[in-house]
């Protein structure tokens, strides 16, 4: 059966803007978020995400369907972050607090809708912001597969696709990297007494 | 099982893909181990944290901003590359072993191409004969040997390849300033009547040729007549008469105050700044004592013509072993051009000689000396006085004298006493002269080092083919160097390679595994 995504791809292919454009409409959303979890930043994940549709975008002629589209789409995000990520290591420019003060830009939107109390909102927000510098603190490895299986949701296979590794070597990695957030985000101490309590009750 | 064990299985127990025993295991050390239960609520709590992140809206006008900017690159035609968007610059997707072993092949090839460079100054010939300046030279140097060879050029200094005497003109003076009474001292000076080349772009009077003449201890009146309008050869000889009697008769008790001056001028239009040097001692009733020109660097022959040159050849360096292009005619690039002028000008006109050639160039270094000789002229007069009352005593004695004996006597005394005469003469006609004519010393040095020398093309149209030149021949020195270093540098290119090729097969035997991903599409 020829999944739409496929026959999108075969119109690429062949040239069509159209095809494409859609294609972007798909998965802007995955991509951009997916480019903004890795490098923890909306400008940078602005860029990273344009640039990776480029690629994308030429290289589709050689894309043969081996793995899914959508799989080849993040591996050539992930790829793109790492890469500026890993230049950044060198030549660090942005600080880690930057997501914290954007975060709080956001509140007034977020107020409106009411349901919460507003200092709750406010800790919600913090906390987000928290967990996300948290990630962004992990080491790349530890990071990418953080962000593709427990912010993005995707299934072991695809992640092992994405990242060229065995299912193994995924599910203990991700193991590594959940037990090391766990300790910087104890370090930050944003564990609750009564939230361990209530998590560790139910399963 | 342990705390150590618990933490390895907490993934597969959440996601319940442990198998049963294990899962027995341990539920059974977390009901009895309330760290491990903490351990365990954390995990959830982080994982549940990661889940809670919502996901971000896409900024507006993203999918706008791709597609207008791929259309735009369409429509130069071409494919779309990254470089449409204005990103940061990244590196290729080469490894970083790749790129430290680029960056170190640069920083080789620029050290040692930079030294290859500099160590290789023969090529340059290869533009610079073209120009003017060495054509000049070349002619001059042509000129100088065919001088010699008629013989009525004395002495030249020729360092091997640098052309002898000064630049407007071969100039010899050869005056003793001590004025000796030998009436055969002459100056002489040889020059083309036809103007060299380079000489005199001024255009002086004497069309080129400038001869200075001088006779020793002469007279202010009678010297300094030397620039003679009809140019080639011409000789001062010393009226040593003259001279004579008007020291003799010197009796004056006026101060007597030696005056002179160095001074060491820059100047631009080498040649120019000579010749009005010239133009202001000779407008002075002074003359040009001596002049030493010379290319410093060149064969340490600092003294243009006063010294006959031995030719001594230069060291031949040769790199790797390559031997150093034949040596021009003309050393190059130019270095500094010097001419050491000595001249003498009248007291009376010293200062106003000097403030003239002080505002012919920059001035570099100035120094006047005054020496008060009262007491020696009047001591010296004074002895030359006593012995010539001496001398007619002798005379008197001499007429009255009787035998071979006594006549043979006086005449012994009479020798002596004439040569006391004589030399006391001569000093006080040099210590005169001294008085008189003050000596200016001037140190001239050319402060453009020009490749062209100090005619070389001006205005606009001439600096342009200067700037092309000079950048022809740094491209044909760079290219020059370029290929010794490359020939040079090929086995440690073999041994580079080969390194590279083990860091590539390290590098995708262990760097892979521990990478996360593959490379871009």
């Amino acid at each position: 059966m020829v999944s739409r995504e496929d026959l999108l791809v075969q119109r690429c292919k062949r040239g069509e803007t159209g095809a494409f454009d859609e294609l972007v409409q798909l998965y802007e959303k995955k991509v951009y978020n997916l480019a903004f979890r890795l490098s923890g930043n909306r400008e940078d994940a602005y860029d990273l995400a344009q640039e990776a549709f480029v690629r994308v975008y030429n290289a589709i002629r050689d894309f043969r369907g081996q793995s899914s589209f959508s799989t080849w789409l993040y591996r050539v995000v992930t790829n793109v972050c790492l890469d500026q990520l890993r230049s950044r290591a060198r030549h660090p420019v942005t600080s880690l607090d930057e997501p914290l003060s954007t975060e709080k830009g956001e509140l007034p939107r977020q107020v409106t809708d009411g349901a919460l109390d507003p200092e709750e909102e406010i800790e919600r927000l913090e906390l987000k912001a928290a967990v996300q510098k948290g990630i962004n603190s992990l080491k790349e490895e530890y990071r990418t597969i953080i962000v593709l299986r427990d912010i993005q949701d995707l299934p072991y296979e695809d992640i092992a696709d994405i990242l060229n590794l065995s299912l193994g070597t995924v599910k203990s990695r991700l193991n590594r990297a959940r037990l090391a957030l766990r300790s910087i985000l104890s370090d930050m101490e944003l564990f609750r007494e009564d939230d361990v309590r209530r998590a560790g009750i139910s399963r | 099982m342990r705390c150590a064990d618990v933490g390895e299985v907490l993934g597969e127990y959440l996601d319940g893909t442990l198998d049963a025993k294990q899962v027995r295991l341990l539920e059974a050390h977390l009901r009895s181990c309330p760290e491990c239960q903490t351990l365990l609520a954390e995990y959830r709590q982080t994982v549940g944290m990661c889940r809670s992140l919502e996901e971000e809206e896409v900024p507006q006008g993203f999918r706008a901003a791709l597609m207008s900017r791929m259309a735009g690159a369409r429509e130069n035609g071409g494919t779309l590359t990254a470089r449409a968007f204005p990103r940061r610059w990244t590196w290729p997707s080469l490894s970083s072993v790749y790129r430290g072993l680029a960056v170190a092949g640069l920083a080789l090839v620029l050290m040692v191409s930079g030294a290859v460079i500099y160590q290789t100054p023969a090529i340059q010939t290869l533009v610079l004969r073209h120009s003017p300046a060495s054509v000049a030279d070349n002619a001059l140097l042509q000129k100088g040997q065919e001088g010699e060879s008629t013989g009525s050029l004395r002495s030249r200094s020729a360092p091997n390849t640098s052309v002898t005497g000064s630049p407007s003109g071969n100039t010899l003076v050869g005056a003793p300033s001590g004025g000796s009474a030998v009436s055969s001292s002459f100056s002489l000076s040889v020059t083309d009547a036809s103007g060299s080349p380079t000489g005199t772009p001024d255009g002086t009077p004497q069309g080129g040729t400038s001869v200075h003449g001088l006779g020793g201890g002469v007279d202010p009146g009678a010297a300094g007549q030397g620039p003679g309008p009809s140019g080639g050869l011409t000789i001062a000889a010393a009226n040593e008469e003259s001279t004579k009697n008007s020291v003799g008769r010197s009796t004056d008790i006026q101060r007597k105050i030696i005056y002179s001056a160095s001074l060491r001028l820059d100047t631009e239009d080498f040649n120019k700044t000579y010749n009005s040097i010239i133009s202001i001692t000779e407008a002075a009733q002074g003359y040009l004592e001596r002049s030493d020109y010379s290319i410093p660097g060149t064969d340490g022959a600092p003294t243009g013509l006063k010294t006959p040159s031995t030719g001594v050849a230069q060291p031949k360096r040769g790199l790797f072993g390559i031997a150093p292009l034949p040596n021009p005619p003309v050393p190059v690039p130019p270095p500094e051009k010097i001419n050491s002028l000595t001249l003498r000008v009248p007291s009376d006109s010293f200062s106003s000689v000097l403030s003239q050639i002080e505002g012919l160039g920059a001035v570099k270094s100035r120094h006047v000396n005054s020496r008060d000789v009262t007491e020696d002229y009047i001591d010296l007069d004074g002895r030359l006085a006593a012995a010539n009352v001496h001398e007619a005593r002798l005379l008197e004695i001499l007429g009255q004298a009787k035998s071979v004996e006594d006549i043979l006597k006086v005449e012994t005394e009479l020798e002596k006493v004439r040569t006391t005469v004589e030399v006391l003469t001569r000093q006080l006609r040099n210590l005169s002269n001294q008085v008189s004519y003050s000596t200016i010393t001037v140190e001239l040095h050319e402060s453009r080092p020009s490749p062209f020398g100090p005619e070389g093309p001006k205005g606009v149209g001439g600096l342009i083919g200067d700037a092309f030149l000079r950048s022809i021949d740094g491209l044909l020195r760079w290219g020059l160097g370029l290929v010794i270093f490359l020939t040079a540098a090929l086995p440690w290119l073999v041994l580079l390679a080969a390194a590279a090729l083990i860091a590539r097969y390290l590098w995708k035997r262990y760097g892979r595994r521990s990478g996360t991903g593959a490379g871009a599409p």
